[in-house]
């Protein structure tokens, strides 16, 4: 507690109107705003270039047959598109989130570690450089799939020792940002600032960071395990050596279960931010809410076999990861109750932050409800690896993830930038991004249930007109997004000047002890919260 | 575990609550830190509570195959 009571005057360089200039500004801070800042453009910059992949498999898509691109260049795509999607974009736009918003919500000057977490974030630009390089390596980019299966990623070319040391640093970055976040929030918080009074955005992602830190060293032993047997001798995964390729799949999914939440757990915070705020109540259930985060998170690790169904199991152990997973539905069921009863009788306005976390509030339910249908074994084992299961994460991951950040980004983009965004393109925005969303994925529900397989660059010709429709969808979707970065620029520019709460409903610290914009240091004074 | 008005450390029956409420996700705001909790004694009595959580689910899942 102490630290957080000390002013934030120790260095003349860090006074206010002392900021470093230029290019040196970004490149030795050690301030989280502008931290948070590098986060955040660096993810919408993964985002478009993930985006691009995307649209590339979407054009081959469009029609049967090979028309654009090589099997081999198409397998690459669906590689890097989910490794950059979920590692580049969406994993560093909540920490981009984390860093602006948790030491003005808690009362804090900065994060607890500032030179760590520029470091945590200079990490992410070479990992980026290292899936991008990848592509141009002898071979072609390795098409394994973001879930990187042996024996095909012990096969794969030296793309993919490129691709495991980016995982490597990805996971290094991950674990310094949430030691630093779990120590900010644990140690800074303003007197009398009790956990079960923390806004519920630093409770996720304070049961986040213990996600990753637990399981993004099993994600580096799974590729290191990989490494070692591509390159000196060993036979983890290898069967005729007396290893086992299923075994990967255990550790990798071990990692990748509790992943899900990691990514839809800030989502959640953000949501439960928003919807108080435009719903101008407070919370409902505000204790259930942080009890059913540490729920689904203790969940998530009891659970990773859903995902290998079909890998070979005993019946035993298939209905073990059935019962456990369906169990899920219950503390989610409880945060989606919650949600509505928020709005229940509320004064309720739809501004485009509230627009979108509506957006998240209704397809993220529908990606739930498909998981529930997922998690079933003898129906999984037919949808298994089929188009049903792309949709089902795109609605967590997009409609979930995604339209969460958007809703955070319009919400506090005034605090940020001391500037309102123009509000008639960001409804726009919103309905687009519905729109097309929904056009490019909920027809990949049908082309599942028909059969299609996932991670193909050709296919049958009775699933043509679905895939139009879908590639329709995800070009109108891309370009959609050009508007939102049109918007962000143009707030940042020319925006209107914003109050310091221009949200009647929002009642975190940042909104009601912090001026517009938020100053250079938070709070060099902590508040003293009754 | 900050704040004054704190009196009673809790029991282990007391802790158990706390984690089985967060186990189910549901708990009444004015059940939050009326009593002591030491941070191990929630991580230990969450490991077990996810022990027996797992055991009740297999023990579910046996009696389901015996009468299959």
């Amino acid at each position: 507690m102490e630290a957080a009571h000390a002013p934030a005057h120790g260095h003349a360089h860090d006074d206010h109107g002392h900021k470093p200039s230029g290019i040196m500004r970004w490149v030795k801070s050690t301030n989280h705003k502008d931290i948070g800042t590098m986060y955040l453009w660096f993810s919408f910059t993964m985002f478009l270039v993930g985006g691009v992949m995307a649209l590339i498999i979407r054009s081959e898509l469009f029609q049967p047959g090979l028309q654009i691109v090589q099997p081999d260049f198409f397998n690459s795509m669906t590689t890097y598109h989910g490794l950059i999607m979920v590692f580049g974009a969406i994993m560093p736009a909540f920490v981009g989130f984390a860093n602006w918003l948790i030491p003005m919500q808690i009362g804090a000057p900065d994060m607890a570690f500032p030179r760590m977490n520029n470091l945590s974030f200079w990490l992410l630009p070479p990992a980026a450089m290292l899936l991008i390089a990848a592509q141009f390596m002898p071979g072609g980019g390795a098409g394994v799939g973001w879930t990187m299966y042996a024996p095909l990623s012990t096969q794969a070319g030296p793309a993919m020792d490129l691709t495991i040391f980016a995982v490597h640093i990805l996971g290094i970055s991950s674990i310094m940002g949430s030691i630093n976040i779990i120590t900010t929030i644990l140690n800074m918080r303003a007197p009398g600032l009790t956990l079960m009074k923390l806004p519920l955005f630093c409770w996720t992602w304070l049961i986040t960071a213990y996600l990753l830190v637990a399981v993004m060293p099993v994600l580096a032993g799974a590729v290191t395990m990989t490494l070692t047997d591509r390159h000196f001798g060993t036979h983890f995964f290898n069967a005729a050596g007396g290893g086992d390729p299923v075994l990967y799949q255990h550790i990798f999914w071990f990692f990748g279960h509790p992943e899900v939440y990691i990514i839809a757990i800030p989502a959640f915070g953000v949501v439960s931010q928003v919807i108080p705020a435009f719903s101008r109540k407070p919370l409902f259930g505000y204790a259930s809410m942080v009890y059913a985060t540490a729920s689904i998170a203790i969940l998530s690790f009891m659970v990773w076999a859903h995902h290998m169904y079909t890998s070979g199991m005993p019946v035993e152990a298939q209905l073990y990861f059935m019962y456990a997973t369906t169990l899920i539905a219950v503390p989610t069921g409880v945060k989606v109750f919650n949600w509505v009863a928020t709005m229940w009788k509320g004064s309720l306005t739809f501004e485009t932050p509230m627009l979108f976390a509506l957006g998240f509030l209704f397809l993220f339910t529908l990606g739930g409800f498909t998981g529930l249908v997922l998690s079933i074994t003898p129906v999984d084992v037919q949808l298994h690896d089929t188009y049903y299961v792309v949709a089902h994460f795109h609605y967590v991951m997009v409609a979930g993830a995604l339209f969460s950040a958007f809703a955070g980004i319009y919400f506090w983009l005034p605090k940020w930038t001391g500037r309102m965004y123009d509000e008639t393109l960001g409804q726009w925005h919103f309905w687009l991004s519905l729109i097309f969303f929904n056009v490019t994925f909920f027809v990949q529900h049908f082309l599942g249930l028909a059969g299609m397989p996932r991670r193909i660059p050709d296919y049958a010709l009775q699933f043509t007109e679905f895939n139009m429709i879908s590639s329709i969808g995800a070009f109108g979707f891309g370009l959609s997004q050009l508007l939102f970065l049109y918007i962000v620029i143009k707030c940042i520019r020319s925006g209107e000047k914003a109050p310091d709460k221009p949200w009647d409903g929002a009642d975190s610290l940042e909104w009601t002890h912090l001026p517009t914009p938020a100053p250079w240091h938070s709070f060099e004074t902590p508040p003293v919260i009754k | 575990m900050t704040g004054g008005d704190m009196q009673r450390k809790a029991s282990f029956i007391e802790v158990l609550q706390m984690v089985l409420s967060a186990f189910l996700g549901i708990r009444k705001r004015a059940e939050h830190e009326r009593l002591e909790v030491a941070p191990l004694q929630v991580v230990l009595v969450g490991l077990l509570a996810a022990a027996a959580f797992v055991v009740t689910v297999l023990s579910v899942v046996r009696l389901v195959l015996r009468w299959a």
